[in-house]
């Protein structure tokens, strides 16, 4: 559904991706897993078309997307879900669901996917009329969770979603992107909780200093001694 | 000012062309500033996208210093070329209403005045209702609020910018004609507008229509006793010294929303 092949990309004359190769199959979650400042969101806002690549191809569904704009892309069903919740925190809950459906693909859709998103995420329905930035840390991720279903997604990219959240709270996150995923949603799970990670997904990649350093089926990865040892601390 | 992280300091001189272009309407086709309005308005807000698209687009996410060179440019030029032009001469036209009043007992109000008082008000609330009741409305405050977040709801920000700047401008195309018949245009009249508009937006909080709005009648209401209590050549100085301490003790303005001091 989703290939990615030899793309670099960087900021300036700081290349941060190098020749990175990567493929999500429909219907998988697949987990992207790296330290700080490893480049896992540049690579994912060059999927989403936010950063441009050097060089590289992007091809979604069959076809090379690099030359489509952001806005484009989203109405491809191409979807992100960006770290740190950046939602619109003048606006009231509801109003960031609605922005989620903004492309015409989405607001077909926009009754059902509302209504699913208030079942799967109760607590939404209860603050929809208070604005985003009032909202708690794990609340505002949940709106964002929220925001990019709207968006009628083929493909959810998440940017840590447990970033910063208490570990109740970051569980409560977890098992929503388990039921997004049993919708059939494909996704696309950026984490630094490696092992929660790979315990859903089928497999994994694992980016270092801008460098697919190793990939696999999700328990080759959990077994493997060097991810072990970089990222679980055993 | 707020959507775009822009600010045009060659605002007044549209209003300068917007004023321009009613007197030539009437004077050539003697159409009333009243029915040249409609022509004006749609002038203006092509000429605001053609704007953007050509001048200010290329200065987004550039140094902030760049695009006030541009529109602190474009308002030079367009000053020279108005002078170029039409000279330096105070135009205006003679309509028999200009001078009409509406009398209310011992009070008397100018009719073009109260014209405009009222427009103003209508198309703030349509602008509200705009912003917080359509999709590209709330696609400008996205927008304003988080560029990046907006692209990836799926929003062309080039557009909202575009429809922004436009919209803008054809608000001037409102004023002008409006303006025409009590006023007189020369040149450099943007600047004398433009001023205190800065003064209201940024007092009202910047980002809010209400504020704007407010604002804006405080400083008429301000500027109005005090010439008449005080002295005509103080008007301006009294809501200048409010502005001044309404930036010492709410920086935001009075409307504005904490954290997004200007």
């Amino acid at each position: 559904m989703l290939i990615i092949r030899g793309l670099s990309a960087g900021y300036g004359d700081i290349q941060v991706l190098h020749e990175v190769n990567l493929t999500v199959d429909k219907g998988e979650l697949i987990a992207l897993l790296g330290a700080n400042a490893a480049g896992k969101t540049t690579l994912i806002n060059c999927i989403s078309g936010l950063v441009k690549e050097t060089s590289g191809t992007i091809e979604f569904e069959g076809d090379a997307i690099n030359a489509l704009t952001a806005y484009e892309r989203v109405n491809r069903g191409l979807i992100q879900v960006c770290e740190g919740r950046n939602l619109f925190p003048l606006m009231t809950v509801a109003e960031n669901l609605q922005l989620g459906a903004y492309s015409q693909r989405a607001r077909q859709r926009i009754k059902e996917n509302l209504e699913m998103v208030y079942s799967f995420l109760p607590i939404l329905f209860e603050r929809r009329k208070q604005k985003a930035g009032s909202l708690s840390g794990g609340q505002q991720q949940m709106v964002a969770i929220g925001r990019g279903l709207m968006a009628d997604p083929k493909i959810l990219m998440l940017d840590e979603p447990s970033l910063g959240l208490a570990p109740v709270i970051s569980q409560a996150v977890f098992e929503t992107v388990q039921k997004i995923k049993e919708q059939g949603v494909t996704i696309l799970l950026v984490e630094q909780n490696v092992v929660k990670a790979l315990q859903m997904a089928s497999r994994g990649y694992v980016l270092e200093n801008g460098r697919i350093n190793s990939s696999g089926s999700a328990g080759e990865l959990l077994d493997d001694d060097g991810v072990r040892k970089a990222y679980m601390g055993i | 000012m707020g959507v775009m992280d822009i600010t045009n300091f060659a605002h007044g001189e549209y209003l300068m062309l917007s004023l321009y272009a009613s007197f030539w309407l009437f004077e050539f086709f003697h159409i009333d500033p009243y029915l040249s309005v409609l022509l004006v308005i749609p002038l203006m807000f092509l000429l605001g996208l053609l704007t953007e698209k050509f001048l200010i687009r290329p200065t987004i996410g550039k140094p902030m210093f760049i695009h006030i060179f541009v529109t602190l440019g474009l308002s030079v030029i367009l000053q020279n070329l108005a002078l170029l032009l039409w000279s330096g001469n105070f135009r205006t036209i003679q309509v028999p209403f200009a001078t009409h009043t509406i009398n209310f007992g011992d009070i008397s109000i100018s009719t073009p005045r109260l014209i405009i008082f009222m427009v103003t008000l209508t198309v703030a609330y349509l602008i509200h209702l705009f912003l917080n009741y359509t999709w590209m409305g709330k696609a400008i405050r996205a927008t304003s609020q988080n560029r990046n977040s907006a692209q990836l709801m799926g929003i062309n920000i080039n557009r909202v910018f575009m429809v922004t700047f436009a919209l803008g401008t054809a608000c001037l195309g409102i004023a002008g004609p409006l303006l025409m018949p009590i006023y007189y245009v020369y040149p450099t009249i943007g600047f004398q507008f433009v001023l205190v508009a800065f003064v209201a937006v940024v007092m009202g909080g910047l980002g809010s229509v209400k504020g704007a709005v407010l604002a804006s009648m405080l400083i008429g209401i301000i500027e109005t006793l005090s010439g008449y209590f005080l002295d005509p050549a103080m008007k301006q100085a009294i809501y200048f010294l409010l502005f001044i301490l309404v930036l010492i003790f709410k920086p935001s303005g009075i409307f504005g929303e904490e954290g997004k001091v200007v």
